[in-house]
């Protein structure tokens, strides 16, 4: 912890590219993966998530005064940029927009299907593609996270009412695409 | 939708499980070498321009500014006159001079601040970056790095992109645990030597990565070439934004049993193979064993334990590295000059033609060696 101290106490008189880079390699590996999580293994939708993150970071270094709760910082903000980018994403896959941008928002599942040779970790995975953004962070914060619904309230601005009913929306279609 | 929700506390842990289930295989993948590195020169390269967007971003606060400062003086040019005398005006002008100099104020105050960003970016655009500290103040023995940077000369940078155990010599580098990216520049006369587990990865100047973690070893080579020199004397040459793997044999693990003697030709050369990969683990097995010695401290029982690989029937290039690995304790933890004196001496009788004589004659030199 005193070695983060350092780190950040370091940005007034290091170097901004060696203290996001130093910054980088501690907690890639964290902002990756929750990534990874909602981009349902898509790792280069992930590998955008975490450039995101640490581009944030970067311009909000000198605000951050709080030096002992940057992961928490970067949970949070990780959380909701991959929130938006889902939003984004659904947007795009409209059928409208499909049309518009025809050749440009088909993603290919195949590929990341691969990556999970298990075909129920495949089954899995495509079920919580299926669920619609908020559904899937909440499910994921809660179940996977561990986080009360009220820190899932805070870090997603969302009223304690509207988090239950997405939860239990989110379990429920989860289940049902796995019961099929 | 009723019935769902009715049914989901009975079957959603199952969902949940199987949740869990996916985010396990989901964590075991990590970042690739060429992705990580791609996110980070990205990184670099915005946190140098970052101060250009910085003054982009102040423009709307100063326009506003501006065109607030306008607006006042317009307001009190027009409601003067209505409102006040003829002693009034210079008042109304003064108040409408002091409003705007109100509004600049702030900006004056802010001004340093805004200054120093481009001089900032200018400082990192123009000037070299801060050095890190220096590799070789962990010479004296097995070192962590934890998302930290050394760099020894101008030559060759090491960052860690995870806690990393190693230990650094000269010339060479021995990884014991994590993963390090190296950044080296050309040095055809001194290949650096990184060693992860019973192999030699050689190189004369590139950027690649090393991780050796959870019964695995591999290198990813993000710009030039390296060469991977494997125990059984087999050279690799991986390409950039190729990832070279290897087992390193778990100490733990139950010995394979000795393959029965070959009644043919054909059963000779299949346990030929067999032999092979199990020279390959006995070998990993021992540098295994020989790197928890040193982390324990127990630096004469790993002399004896790397002695006893010398006379063992591998590779002349293993044989090699434990002969290297016992000098390097002699001189580096045991301090013994004298020790290690003997033997570089018997190291460059026994491997007159070996890939570390170079080093040896230096560190003889260095030593004061006869």
């Amino acid at each position: 912890m005193s070695e983060r101290v350092e780190t950040m106490e370091g940005v007034a008189t290091d170097d901004l590219a060696d203290v996001i880079d130093r910054l980088y390699r501690r907690h890639h590996r964290g902002v990756f993966h929750v990534a990874l999580r909602y981009g349902v293994g898509d790792e280069a939708w992930a590998e955008d998530i975490v450039q995101d993150v640490f581009a944030a970071l970067m311009d909000n270094l000198p605000r951050l005064a709080d030096h002992e709760h940057l992961d928490g910082w970067l949970y949070r903000v990780t959380t909701n940029r991959c929130l938006r980018r889902l939003k984004r994403d659904k947007f795009l896959h409209r059928g409208p927009v499909r049309r518009f941008l025809a050749a440009q928002t088909d993603r290919e599942d195949v590929l990341e299907g691969q990556v999970f040779a298990r075909s129920d970790l495949e089954r899995t995975r495509l079920a919580l593609a299926q669920l619609p953004p908020r559904e899937r962070v909440v499910v994921c914060m809660c179940h996977l996270d561990g986080k009360s619904q009220r820190e899932v309230c805070e870090a997603l601005s969302l009223s304690k009412g509207y988090v239950s009913k997405l939860l239990a929306r989110g379990i429920a279609r989860l289940q049902e695409a796995l019961d099929d | 939708m009723t019935d769902r929700t009715k049914s989901a506390p009975a079957s959603g842990k199952d969902a949940i499980e199987r949740l869990r289930e996916l985010d396990r295989a989901t964590r075991r993948r990590g970042v690739s070498a060429a992705s990580g590195d791609r996110v980070r020169r990205a990184l670099r390269k915005r946190a140098v321009e970052q101060p250009f967007f910085a003054r982009l971003r102040w423009w709307p606060v100063v326009g506003f500014a501006a065109g607030a400062a306008v607006t006042a003086m317009l307001v009190g040019g027009v409601l003067g006159p209505r409102t006040g005398t003829e002693r009034d005006i210079p008042r109304s002008e003064s108040l409408a001079s002091h409003e705007a100099e109100r509004e600049t104020e702030p900006q004056r105050e802010t001004e340093p601040q805004r200054e120093t960003e481009p001089q900032q970016a200018s400082k990192a655009a123009s000037e070299p970056l801060d050095d890190p500290p220096a590799c070789s103040a962990w010479q004296e023995g097995p070192a962590t790095l934890d998302a930290d940077q050394c760099q020894q000369g101008r030559g060759l940078k090491v960052s860690a992109l995870m806690p990393s155990n190693f230990e650094f010599g000269t010339d060479i580098v021995t990884l014991r645990s994590g993963a390090l990216v190296f950044d080296v520049q050309p040095r055809a006369d001194h290949p650096l030597h990184v060693v992860a587990g019973g192999v030699d990865i050689e190189v004369v100047g590139t950027r690649f990565v090393v991780h050796r973690q959870a019964g695995e070893g591999a290198v990813s080579v993000l710009e030039g070439h390296v060469r991977v020199h494997t125990s059984d004397d087999v050279v690799h040459d991986p390409r950039v934004g190729e990832r070279l793997s290897w087992p390193i044999a778990d100490p733990t693990a139950v010995a394979v049993p000795s393959p029965r003697p070959p009644k043919s030709r054909f059963a000779a050369r299949a346990v030929a193979g067999v032999e092979a990969s199990t020279h390959d683990a006995d070998f990993a097995e021992l540098v295994e064993e020989v790197a928890q010695l040193r982390r324990r401290g127990a630096y004469r029982p790993a002399i004896t334990l790397l002695r006893s690989g010398l006379t063992r029937g591998w590779s002349l290039r293993s044989r090699e590295l434990l002969s290297y690995e016992i000098g390097t304790i002699l001189e580096r933890q045991l301090s013994d000059v004298p020790g290690a004196c003997a033997h570089w001496a018997k190291h460059i009788i026994g491997f007159p033609k070996g890939r570390y004589v170079a080093m040896v004659t230096r560190t003889m030199g260095r030593l004061g060696c006869d």
